[in-house]
């Protein structure tokens, strides 16, 4: 009797599943499935099947690209340049929030603007404040007498004025991770150390920053794994220009799908990614939480 | 060994509730002073404003005769125990002990050896290594309080630390914590609302009630004569039995009722009692000052009727109803036992009574 309520408990327990499972299968499962198997065949536009199994060679060809090297590097330079800074500044205006009282509510809603913007709104409206001839900021750097830059033509400028808009749209979500962990914290061992001797940089040092460990790995994975994806703002501004100098991984397998029509290689570098991105993920996560439980 | 004066202290949160009122006190060296009050009564504001961990409205706190209003609580050299522990969670048992002493920059080799020290008075060196989530309530307590003792600091602030602990280990801590004090005759502020750990604890209890003191004195000077009917009421358990009456003078003899039980006393015993002639009093009798047996034959009478007999193993608590209904408590011997409802009678010896102003609610000495 009592198995019998129990499967039926089980039963009902994978019915109610069914709606979550179909939509997961459906928008995520499919599509990565399609790209693995596609990443083995020769794939064509033309004939859209997997007759042609390739085994590796797409996956050698992605090895073997001229230009790949450079956009891993130009992608490991943004996701490091932009998870590091905004960790800095998110870590530092979240600080300062969680000590303000009064007027936080407006605080919160300035800080919120940018990351509830869509990110091609974002590109297009940064791509208009950057123009070198119609910019806004280029406009007022004329008043105070300082030449006019090329804030998105010029090769290294280009990269840095991404990094920077990237910056200005996530640090808000950065910004509210670690403030939900800074409210979350408990307010004891504060108490206990000022009794202990502590001042409010050995209280940030040896209290704030350890129990605040577990937070920051999170919003430093959730934020490297957004990073790594970033597309809208450099299809927006920059489309992968000057040259090669904002060319990301992602924006390197939009082209190689969608202008050198090459589906099969651009399934191989999606796959790569995916790939690198879990297992890089795993090794920060694993040694993270390593020092944590053990440092 | 620090001295700690209280002057006129007050505080008043910005909703203008006010915690604490104009509270003056001197803690002696090497004091065991217990604050002793219900919850809100302002008792761990004290604490924290003495900690430093508070903010005063007006007032003033002397430690070792200095001012010490605007002296961060870092600087105080006071060590606090929170009835939560407050230990560091990410530390381990030897970091929580250590952080204050590396803080003041203590070497090596003394860290460790106060560390070792404090840790085997307190018999937790097995478990230094250990982080606070794997240690029970009671290791987490003795843990917090060796990160006080470690320190040496000029007094000890204990804010309900044994209030999480189960009434055993409460006990067994209890005794701890007197055999500490002993040894080390430090100043220790103790809070707490466990009217069994102020008795047994303090040298001095001093009973708070809504932000202001009621009564400082030694446990047995308040147990015997507690200045109001709070005091009465709030110390013991069983508290002691208050009960309204009127009260009549006549040929040099005081008669009152309680309930239909006629108590004749002569005036010259209570001429303070002259004064209320016709009008209502509250008169007090603590439980063990009730029996069921006639002791002496002086003992006054009272008709009851049974309405529990609570065995509680080494004593039992009965409680008994007067004809208007109106309960009271005694304690008997472990083995008595009464029928519900059953009529019997009580005896009690006049000098014990308690008399209290019915409307100050302050006792008639």
């Amino acid at each position: 009797m009592d198995l019998t309520i129990r499967r039926r408990d089980q039963l009902f327990g994978y019915f109610l599943t069914i709606p979550g499972l179909a939509t997961l299968i459906i928008i995520i499962i499919f599509p990565i499935s399609f790209t693995i198997l596609t990443s083995f065949f020769d794939y064509t536009l033309i004939t859209p099947n997997h007759d042609v199994f390739v085994g590796f060679e797409n996956y050698y060809e992605v090895i073997e690209e001229d230009y790949i090297s450079d956009s891993v590097v130009t992608t490991a330079q943004f996701v490091f340049l932009t998870v590091f800074i905004e960790l800095i500044v998110g870590f530092s205006i979240a600080l300062s929030l969680n000590n303000i009282h009064r007027f936080k509510n407006i605080y919160y809603l300035i800080m919120l603007a940018p990351l509830l913007m869509n990110p091609v709104v974002v590109g297009l409206m940064w791509k208009m404040i950057l123009h070198t001839e119609l910019g806004i900021i280029n406009y007022l750097l004329k008043i105070i007498n300082i030449h006019r830059f090329n804030w998105l033509g010029d090769n290294s400028l280009a990269f840095v004025s991404i990094i920077f808009v990237d910056i200005w749209h996530q640090v808000s979500f950065m910004t509210i991770l670690l403030l939900a962990g800074l409210s979350a914290l408990p307010k004891e061992p504060y108490e206990a150390a000022k009794m202990d001797g502590a001042s409010g940089l050995k209280c940030f040092i040896h209290i704030t920053l350890p129990l605040m460990r577990p937070v920051i790995i999170v919003a430093i994975l959730l934020r490297i794994i957004f990073s790594v994806k970033t597309f809208d703002i450099i299809y927006i501004m920059t489309k992968g220009g000057p040259g090669i100098s904002t060319d990301l991984i992602s924006y390197f397998i939009y082209r190689s799908a969608f202008f050198s029509l090459d589906i099969s290689r651009a399934s191989a570098l999606s796959v790569g990614l995916l790939l690198s991105v879990i297992m890089f993920t795993l090794y920060l996560y694993k040694n993270m939480n390593y020092t944590n439980k053990h440092g | 060994m620090a001295e700690i004066e209280l002057n006129n202290l007050t505080k008043i949160y910005p909703n203008n509730i006010t915690a604490v009122q104009n509270i003056s006190l001197k803690i002696n060296e090497g004091e065991f002073i217990v604050f002793l009050g219900p919850s809100g009564c302002g008792k761990s504001t004290i604490l924290r404003m003495i900690a430093g961990l508070e903010s005063i409205t007006s007032g003033e706190i002397k430690i070792n005769n200095k001012i010490v209003n605007n002296v961060d609580s870092s600087e105080r050299d006071l060590a606090i125990v929170f009835q939560n522990y407050a230990l560091y969670p990410h530390m381990s048992v030897f970091g929580n002990l250590s952080f204050g002493l590396k803080l003041r920059k203590t070497s090596k080799s003394e860290i460790e050896k106060r560390v070792s020290v404090t840790s085997e008075i307190l018999e937790i060196n097995h478990l230094l290594t250990r982080k606070p989530k794997e240690l029970s309530g009671g290791q987490q307590q003795r843990v917090a309080l060796g990160r006080a003792l470690v320190r040496d600091p000029v007094a000890f602030l204990f804010d309900e630390p044994l209030s999480n602990l189960d009434a055993k280990l409460r006990g067994i801590m209890r005794t701890e914590l007197i055999k500490l004090h002993r040894k080390l005759n430090s100043t220790i502020i103790h809070v707490t609302h466990d009217q069994v750990e102020a008795m047994t604890m303090g040298d001095r209890i001093c009973i708070l009630n809504r932000g202001e003191i009621i009564q400082i004195g030694s446990p047995l000077e308040i147990y015997n004569n507690p200045v109001n009917t709070f005091v009465a009421g709030f110390l013991a358990s069983p508290p002691m039995n208050l009960i309204n009456s009127k009260i009549s003078i006549s040929n040099s003899k005081i008669d009152f009722y309680l309930s239909d039980n006629k108590i004749t006393l002569p005036v010259k015993n209570y001429p303070h009692l002259q004064l209320y002639n016709d009008n209502e009093i509250i008169i007090g009798i603590r439980p063990e000052d009730l029996y069921v047996h006639q002791i002496n034959k002086n003992m006054q009478e009272l008709n009851v009727n049974v309405l529990n007999v609570e065995a509680l193993g080494p004593e039992t608590i009965l409680v008994v109803t007067f004809k208007n209904g109106k309960e009271i408590y005694l304690r008997v011997e472990k083995n008595y036992f009464s029928k519900y409802n059953e009529r019997i009678r009580l005896y009690f010896d006049q000098n014990k009574l308690k008399f209290f102003d019915s409307l100050t609610q302050n006792a008639i000495f």
